[in-house]
């Protein structure tokens, strides 16, 4: 996830990590985890403090101006949950794909690369 | 059942055009130009696979999703290449270990045929367990891949390849944060995605290349173990 600033809003937030800041915690699929009190105030979301919840690294650009924040770890695996995360991509002629089209059918998902 | 394939290519779609109109699929083709499949599903190497059942949940993590080379009896023409690293990257590549031949095809048929009673679905535990291991380290190396993309892409090579670097040496055991940069300074010509290296007479930016980073850990451990 790129972020100009470590606000974004809770909308963007969830599109990029598949995280859903409730009002009980951040959520993913049935997994929610508590946060403390502040951390979601005004549609925006406290993504440092967020991202240390949930074992996120925050790595600002080389030169500045920009963060990324990696994928959760606080499980120790790379699926901390088995709920598909609904990924919106593009097909090869530019059409917009949201994986979760395709709920209520079973789906081998391969991954290939040309290189 | 449906199979959805997903490109992950920085460099956009005309890289991996010609290979979706060789193959003239009816399936979903797509593009991840973000490469959001890798930290989503754990996906280390490429090609790999992940079961995603009717009710959107993952019941097999990703993995590699074909036979190996041996198990083929193909012959690679890259062994006739007549250049002495893409042949030698070949030879490694022949070693590489995978299913048998019909092994994970099987097992797909099988999941199509039976659902969730298919033997090969996997427990949600299990799923999880065998989804990879990742800590901090590995969350701050998809951070840095995915800033080293978007330099990349926004022509900032020299930034890019300060981000790549850090992604490699923060997990050193993914194969696809190394082959995708790799893959961007390639010499001109037939071979030049998968070169993977130095060249002759030029400096190399990175501490490793392919045929380095496998003949130390050797071929069998090139894709993560795993059983059916």
């Amino acid at each position: 996830m790129l972020l100009p600033d470590l606000f974004p809003t809770s909308t963007a937030f969830a599109e990029a990590t598949g995280w859903k800041i409730e009002p009980h915690g951040a959520c993913k699929g049935d997994l929610c985890l508590p946060l403390a009190p502040g951390t979601y105030r005004e549609e925006r979301v406290d993504a440092a403090t967020v991202a240390d919840r949930l074992g996120m690294a925050v790595v600002p650009a080389e030169g500045g101006g920009l963060w990324a924040i990696g994928p959760e770890s606080f499980s120790g695996r790379a699926l901390a949950t088995v709920a598909a995360p609904d990924l919106k991509l593009q097909t090869f002629d530019g059409k917009a794909f949201a994986l979760s089209s395709l709920r209520g059918t079973r789906m081998v998902l391969v991954a290939w690369a040309p290189y | 059942m449906e199979i959805v394939t997903v490109c992950l290519e920085t460099l956009g779609s005309e890289e991996g055009r010609a290979f979706v109109e060789a193959a003239q699929p009816e399936h979903p083709t797509l593009l991840d130009v973000a490469h959001q499949v890798d930290a989503a599903f754990g996906v280390v190497n490429i090609p790999n696979a992940v079961w995603i059942d009717e009710h959107f949940n993952i019941v097999r993590p990703a993995e590699p999703a074909w036979p190996a080379p041996r198990a083929t009896g193909a012959r690679s023409p890259l062994l006739d290449s007549g250049d002495a690293r893409i042949t030698a990257i070949a030879t490694q590549a022949t070693q590489i270990v995978s299913w048998t031949a019909d092994e994970y095809a099987n097992a797909v048929r099988d999941w199509a045929r039976n659902g969730a009673r298919s033997r090969f679905v996997l427990s949600a535990d299990e799923v999880m367990a065998r989804s990879g291991d990742r800590d901090v380290d590995g969350s701050a190396a998809a951070a840095h891949f995915e800033l080293a993309q978007h330099f990349e892409r926004g022509g900032d090579h020299d930034r890019a390849v300060a981000h790549f670097r850090s992604a490699h040496h923060l997990a050193p055991d993914n194969w696809t944060y190394k082959r995708q940069a790799w893959s961007l300074t390639g010499p001109e010509g037939p071979f030049r995605r998968f070169w993977q290296g130095p060249q002759d007479g030029q400096d190399w930016e990175y501490d490793s290349d392919w045929l380095v980073d496998i003949e130390s850990s050797g071929p069998r451990t090139y894709y993560r173990p795993t059983e059916l």
